[in-house]
């Protein structure tokens, strides 16, 4: 039975993956894609609390524009998790990554763009448990994102599946949806020798699905939670700074599953 | 006599600081962030003699200073942009790069001309014409000029009239319009 629960555990540890684009939103993935030949490095810190437990991510991620349009990316995360007194760490799972911009209108001082994005969660991660860093299965999450960025505003929305891949302990993991928005403001237009600073605020809107196990509902998974993500770009030609904290407006969680405390988000990107 | 040929020789080392070099002035569709025109950057710096780069995302373009003899074809500038994520609306060519970087004023004053800002600007009457109920004030390049509708007009304009005009700032990109509240001319 705590294999089950661990598995469950960490289909929470990894929910927050979403692909690098240097000038998109924190929590949720932005239309953004390099350009041709151009590589992105980032590194990301990641916390995530609840009541029973608190998970620590370190990310290294690189990205690579195939074309204007088409990148892959992959990333590989290092956790540590606290759980009701336990703890493990170690590499979690490969995730790799292709995103294809599928519309783009540029106009003077905007740019309106759409993508595709295709993600794979490899079951990488160490096996050990107590807690369990592995989900036992591979994932496969797809998803749109829009965005509309422009000197003063920008606005972003996109939209995610991600089916959980049924793991080696016998646990179908609930699929989940993700729904996002956001706005983007900074107080004057950028120039380019000077420091850009954007302020933004995320809407951010979890559904998952219950977890079962030979056909049968497991009472203390799925449920619906939202966020409101008040976060910041400092950026300065090829290198951003991100930083971002995700708060709890409302959590519909089945079973006696403890809401989350909030998450936290920072990430440093260099293109080259 | 002394001060006459210090400013003799500021003048012709000036001069001789942009000798051989042209400007490429080039409209671009798209810019809106530092961090994604970095590959622009790239792109037009790994081509020999390439001096500098500079964005003005204000006024939507990109500005590359080269040695005399470098010369870019539409297409390949096409090429650039595209591969950058961008749109090339047009290249116009500069004898000196001295204009590149925009001055602080002009930094300033781009600051401050952004849409939806109120501002009162100052400068010389350069035309007129029938433009609907509004009054918009438009420069170009720093030439002022003011449109008006007819039923508005009561002082008649003359060329290189001084005006005061306050209004909404409406766009700025080369040229700035500014639909105006009220138009002070001074005779």
């Amino acid at each position: 039975m705590f294999k089950i629960f661990s598995a469950i555990i960490t289909s929470l540890v990894i929910l927050n993956m979403t692909p690098a684009a240097a000038h998109g939103p924190i929590f949720s993935p932005g239309p953004e894609t390099l350009y041709k030949d151009g590589f992105e490095v980032q590194a990301a810190y990641h916390r995530s609390k609840n009541a029973e437990a608190t998970e620590d991510e370190l990310a290294m991620g690189i990205a690579y524009g195939i074309t204007q349009d088409w990148q892959i990316e992959v990333e590989l995360p290092y956790l540590n998790i606290n759980d009701n007194g336990s703890s493990n760490n170690g590499t979690g799972d490969i995730l790799l990554e292709t995103k294809y911009r599928l519309w783009l209108n540029n106009t003077f001082g905007k740019q309106d763009s759409v993508t595709g994005f295709l993600q794979i969660v490899f079951d990488t991660a160490k096996k050990t448990s107590n807690p369990s860093l592995s989900s036992g299965a591979n994932d496969l999450i797809a998803g749109l994102a829009y965005g509309q960025e422009s000197l003063i505003w920008q606005r972003w929305a996109s939209f995610r599946f991600r089916y959980n891949g049924k793991s080696n302990t016998g646990v179908e993991r609930g699929n989940q949806l993700f729904a996002d928005a956001s706005i983007g403001w900074r107080s004057e237009p950028p120039q380019y020798y000077e420091s850009d600073t954007l302020w933004m605020v995320e809407f951010n809107a979890e559904q998952t699905q219950r977890s079962q196990i030979i056909n049968t509902d497991l009472t203390n998974t799925g449920g619906t939670e939202l966020f409101i993500s008040p976060g910041a770009i400092w950026a300065y030609r090829n290198i951003a700074l991100k930083g971002g904290i995700q708060l709890p407006i409302y959590s519909d969680l089945n079973g006696t599953q403890k809401a989350s405390n909030y998450r936290l988000k920072f990430t440093l990107d260099i293109n080259y | 006599m002394k001060v006459l040929l210090m400013i003799t020789t500021l003048t012709i080392f000036s001069n001789l600081a942009y000798a051989g070099e042209k400007l490429h002035l080039m409209k671009v569709h798209g810019a809106v962030c530092a961090s994604c025109a970095y590959g622009l950057e790239k792109k037009f710096k790994k081509i020999n003699g390439v001096k500098s780069f500079d964005v003005n995302f204000t006024k939507g373009t990109v500005s590359v200073c080269t040695d005399d003899n470098i010369n870019f074809e539409q297409e390949q500038l096409t090429k650039i942009f595209v591969e950058s994520g961008y749109t090339f609306k047009g290249e116009e060519i500069k004898d000196s790069c001295a204009q590149q970087s925009d001055s602080l004023a002009e930094k300033a004053k781009t600051k401050v001309l952004i849409p939806g800002k109120n501002v009162t600007i100052t400068g010389i009457y350069n035309g007129m014409c029938d433009d609907g109920e509004d009054f918009y004030f438009v420069y170009k390049s720093d030439v002022l000029e003011v449109i008006l509708p007819k039923q508005g007009i009561k002082q008649k304009l003359t060329i290189g009239m001084p005006l005061k005009v306050s209004g909404t700032v409406v766009s700025h990109g080369d040229e700035l319009k500014i639909k105006a509240t009220s138009v002070d001319i001074k005779k």
